[in-house]
């Protein structure tokens, strides 16, 4: 782990991804603080006289994948690219150098692909989760607020039917899932999300590795993630199942009907059962390299 | 009699409306109709195509640049009644009934349903 932590960390690729990522958090946070800020500024005017309804319009709305900004949606429509570049082609490159040769010699052929698989899964977990951390810092720092208690307090008494509104434009704050770690605290509720997010990147990114197995051109490798992630997002959205697709699950603000619990797990277990079936059979093609 | 019936009325008359929403969350015009008091508009979401959601917002146009006048109601879906709180500023003005897809997506989503601007 150490090896391949070093090989990360001297691999431009690494802080051209993380870059690109943070980049687009800020424009997502930019733009989402702008919506908030609008949105805010209407709801105290045309609802000012209805405390529930302006606390509902909460600053961590700003957060990425929260807002309605072309950015925020933009990040969850090309993590799995940019997650898995610095680590999904690195068995390829390893194979193709003939690096792998002198892995083998030194350590235990299980030892030296289990590494590379479980290296490849946190990597990509971590920076997928990192920027948008990063992302909830930056837009609490521009809104300047840390704590939600006027959101929590509102949106529980939304739950439970007892807030007073206005108008109507409130009950859509109103979520399906995770709605009690909502009424807890926004933080909660996102975390819960980024850290799903991260799981599924941390899977695209192994899949992409046991693709490169029988995959020969090197920008295919790349690719395959995203590939496998589009992939689902264009059958599932022409076969109308849109609350197992990936990319609306992992959307926090729950945007299609039918969302369910169980498409989280099942979606999950499917990519990773795919990519270690795939990685399993791709070390089992190549045992007999150093034959 | 006519005449003078036409302005008390307005804004009060549902105007229907159909079509596909942009792709991308860009938002799309749905119904135009005049604030004329204070009341609150409504929207009638009759249809929304699949299991897809729309969110819902009210523009006041008669103002350069177009002003948002009310809240956005997120997720709007099959039967969902919207009703805004217009801001006070768009009274006797044009308002616009603007939606989108609650998420991103490439599929030109259908909708229909019924504006009015005043309750």
């Amino acid at each position: 782990m150490i090896i391949e932590t070093r090989k990360l960390l001297k691999n431009n690729m690494t802080y051209i991804c993380l870059c690109m990522l943070l980049l687009i958090v800020g424009l997502a946070v930019w733009s989402g603080v702008g919506i908030f800020q609008t949105e805010l500024d209407v709801m105290k005017r045309v609802n000012g006289e209805f405390p529930d309804a302006v606390a509902l319009v909460s600053p961590h709305q700003s957060w990425v994948g929260f807002s309605e900004a072309f950015f925020s949606s933009f990040y969850y429509f090309i993590f799995p690219l940019v997650v898995a570049l610095p680590v999904v082609d690195t068995l390829y490159r390893e194979r193709t150098s003939g690096n792998v040769n002198y892995q083998l010699v030194r350590m235990k052929q299980r030892t030296y692909y289990l590494q590379k698989f479980v290296f490849s899964f946190l990597v990509s977990f971590t920076l997928f989760l990192f920027p948008l951390l990063a992302g909830m810092l930056l837009a609490n720092i521009l809104t300047g607020t840390w704590l939600f208690t006027d959101f929590t307090a509102a949106y529980d008494k939304l739950v439970r039917g007892t807030a007073v509104f206005g108008d109507s434009t409130s009950l859509g704050h109103k979520k399906e899932l995770f709605s009690d770690l909502l009424r807890q605290s926004p933080y909660l509720y996102a975390l819960a999300y980024y850290l799903i997010g991260g799981l599924y990147a941390g899977a695209y990114s192994c899949f992409g590795l046991a693709a490169s197995f029988f995959i020969r051109n090197r920008y295919l490798v790349l690719f395959s993630p995203l590939c496998l992630y589009l992939g689902c997002w264009l059958i599932f959205t022409l076969l109308q199942l849109l609350a197992w697709d990936p990319f609306n699950l992992l959307d926090p603000r729950q945007p299609v009907l039918g969302l369910k619990y169980v498409p989280f797990v099942v979606d999950f277990c499917v990519i990773m059962l795919l990519s270690v079936f795939l990685y399993t059979w791709g070390v089992k093609k190549n045992r007999d390299l150093l034959a | 009699m006519t005449v003078s019936a036409v302005p008390a009325f307005a804004g009060t008359t549902w105007i229907p409306f159909a079509g596909t929403l942009p792709i991308m969350q860009s938002w799309g015009n749905l119904a135009t109709d005049t604030n004329n008091n204070s009341s609150l508009a409504e929207a009638k979401i009759s249809y929304v195509g699949g299991d897809y959601k729309m969110n819902l917002r009210v523009y006041d146009i008669d103002v350069k640049p177009e002003k948002q006048v009310s809240g956005t109601y997120t997720d709007a879906d099959d039967g969902t009644t919207a009703k805004f709180n217009l801001d006070a500023s768009s009274k006797g003005h044009k308002v616009q009934l603007r939606g989108q897809t609650a998420n991103w997506t490439i599929v030109r989503v259908e909708y229909s349903g019924s504006f009015r601007a005043d309750s």
